[in-house]
């Protein structure tokens, strides 16, 4: 038995020796993480490269000078599709395009998840002298991020070479990480115009607003400011000023902001959606007295309402 | 002895003029996705020049005793927003033609008065009008369209003993118009 392993080694050192190029071999050098950190909306869509060495030869990885092409594969090691999984009790998902690029080259292909690509990607010999020639591209769409629950992602990867006879392949695990923050937005705002005094009457405007808070329980602050003195509820005509009425409903009801004091929290805002779905969450209710405004001079009154949403 | 009732009936106006042109408005804006996250809106509120008269009554000088002239008034509150200032016009329902005269009528007979009008509360020393007459830059209250129950106006009707005297007994009465504009 120790005399047949000798053989079938020796046979193996023997065909490496004469340069039997019908053999190939792969090694994939290491792939750095991708840390996005944590996402700014700001920045919209993201994406993160880690650029690796293929080394795809004929003969042995240590000694060839022939390099070979390879066909690529990159696998999710958790699922199926493409995806960043949230750390903890959290199921949401975050879904990514990869892409590979042929740094020879320059030619970039987007992978499907397991799937190889034809056998055409520049192999290097070992350890790339003329330099690292592959990448691996991650990117999300910010569609993808604005609708997702703050947490922590990752994804964890696996890259594979495959090269010669199609039978040799060489693989490495990479992952990428990002952290999506506590998110909320209002939108849906217009213009509250209120017309034309009466005389009588006081004249009331409502507006139907969006809150979108990326956190299941659909919890946030709203605090509300004028531009008059202190930040009071006024609109304003040629130097005169018309005190006015916010009123604020979350879907419990309407509720008085006061100008400048401390935001007060509310509930029910959307949590899958940005712009609510085309609907609203919430309703603003403004009122200007009549009896503030017959003592007013004619004019047209006009003032800015700032409504600041956070987080809880 | 012959004897007639005069009646006046006023009536006031609320008037409404639309003196301005919208404001460009351009301060609403969604709030960004964020922490936190700040939405605007524009508040717009328009107020027309405005004017209203009101706590009218009707003068209603009773069955005449025979003797003496007859004055009536009546107060009224004029409210004209901002500066409080306004102009008034009188109109009588049976102006005389071609003088204009205010007159009360009973079928075709008619009995001349004297009207005067004053933006505060004494009409006895205010201004005489004819009928279509009117007056500029009066003052009303500029706050409160009650004129915080304080009337701030006054008529006065006037008739003479010997237009009494020398008139056909019946029932007198004549409406006045009161048209109150922003200065």
């Amino acid at each position: 038995m120790r005399k047949a392993r000798f053989l079938i080694a020796f046979l193996l050192v023997l065909a490496d020796g004469v340069g039997v190029e019908a053999h190939a071999d792969i090694k994939v050098g290491n792939i750095p993480n991708q840390d996005f950190g944590t996402w700014d909306p700001a920045s919209g869509s993201v994406s993160m490269t880690s650029d690796f060495c293929v080394v795809s030869v004929l003969g042995k990885v240590q000694s060839s000078t022939i390099v070979t092409p390879y066909a690529a594969r990159v696998g999710n090691r958790d699922a199926v599709p493409f995806e960043m999984f949230a750390l903890g009790p959290l199921s949401d998902v975050i879904s990514l395009t990869v892409t590979h690029v042929d740094l020879v080259t320059m030619t970039p292909e987007v992978l499907t998840p397991d799937v190889y690509t034809a056998q055409t990607k520049t192999g290097a010999l070992n350890n790339c002298p003329s330099g690292l020639n592959a990448r691996v591209r991650t990117d999300i769409n910010v569609m993808d991020l604005t609708s997702t629950p703050s947490g922590n992602y990752r994804a964890r990867l696996r890259f594979t070479a495959l090269g010669g006879d199609g039978s040799q392949t060489g693989s490495k695990n990479y992952q990428a990480d990002i952290v999506i923050p506590e998110l909320v937005q209002i939108s849906d705002m217009d213009p509250v115009n209120l017309g034309t005094f009466d005389g009588v009457s006081n004249l009331i405007g409502v507006d139907g607003l969006c809150v979108y808070r990326n956190q299941a329980a659909g919890a946030y602050t709203i605090e509300g400011t004028g531009d008059g003195a202190g930040n009071a509820f006024e609109i304003a005509s040629a130097g005169d000023v018309l005190p006015y009425q916010v009123e604020y409903d979350d879907g419990t009801g309407f509720v008085t902001l006061t100008a400048g004091a401390p935001p007060a929290n509310h509930i029910n805002a959307d949590t899958t959606a940005p712009d609510c779905g085309g609907g609203t969450t919430a309703d603003l209710r403004v009122t200007v007295l009549a009896t503030d405004m017959v003592s007013a001079p004619p004019g047209t009154y006009t003032g800015t309402l700032t409504l600041t949403v956070a987080p809880i | 002895m012959r004897s007639f009732t005069g009646n006046i009936v006023k009536a006031g106006f609320v008037l409404g003029a639309f003196c301005f042109v919208g404001v460009a408005q351009a301060a609403t804006s969604d709030g960004a996705l964020g922490d936190p996250s700040i939405g605007t809106a524009d508040v717009q509120v328009i107020i027309d020049d405005l004017v209203q008269v009101t706590n009218l009554n009707g003068i209603d000088f009773g069955t005449y005793g025979g003797t003496l002239d007859l004055t009536g008034t009546d107060e009224m509150c004029i409210y004209r927003n901002g500066t409080g200032a306004y102009d008034i016009q009188l109109d009588s329902a049976n102006p005389g033609v071609p003088g204009n005269e205010f007159r009360m009528i009973s079928g075709a007979n008619f009995i001349t008065y004297q009207l005067k009008f004053d933006d505060d509360n004494d009409a006895s020393d205010g201004t005489v009008f004819l009928s279509g007459d009117s007056l500029v830059n009066q003052a009303g209250h500029a706050s409160a369209t009650d004129c915080g129950s304080v009337d701030n106006a006054e008529i006065e009707v006037f008739i003479t003993e010997a237009t009494l005297q020398g008139s056909v007994a019946g029932s007198y009465l004549d409406t006045v118009t009161l048209t109150v504009s922003p200065f």
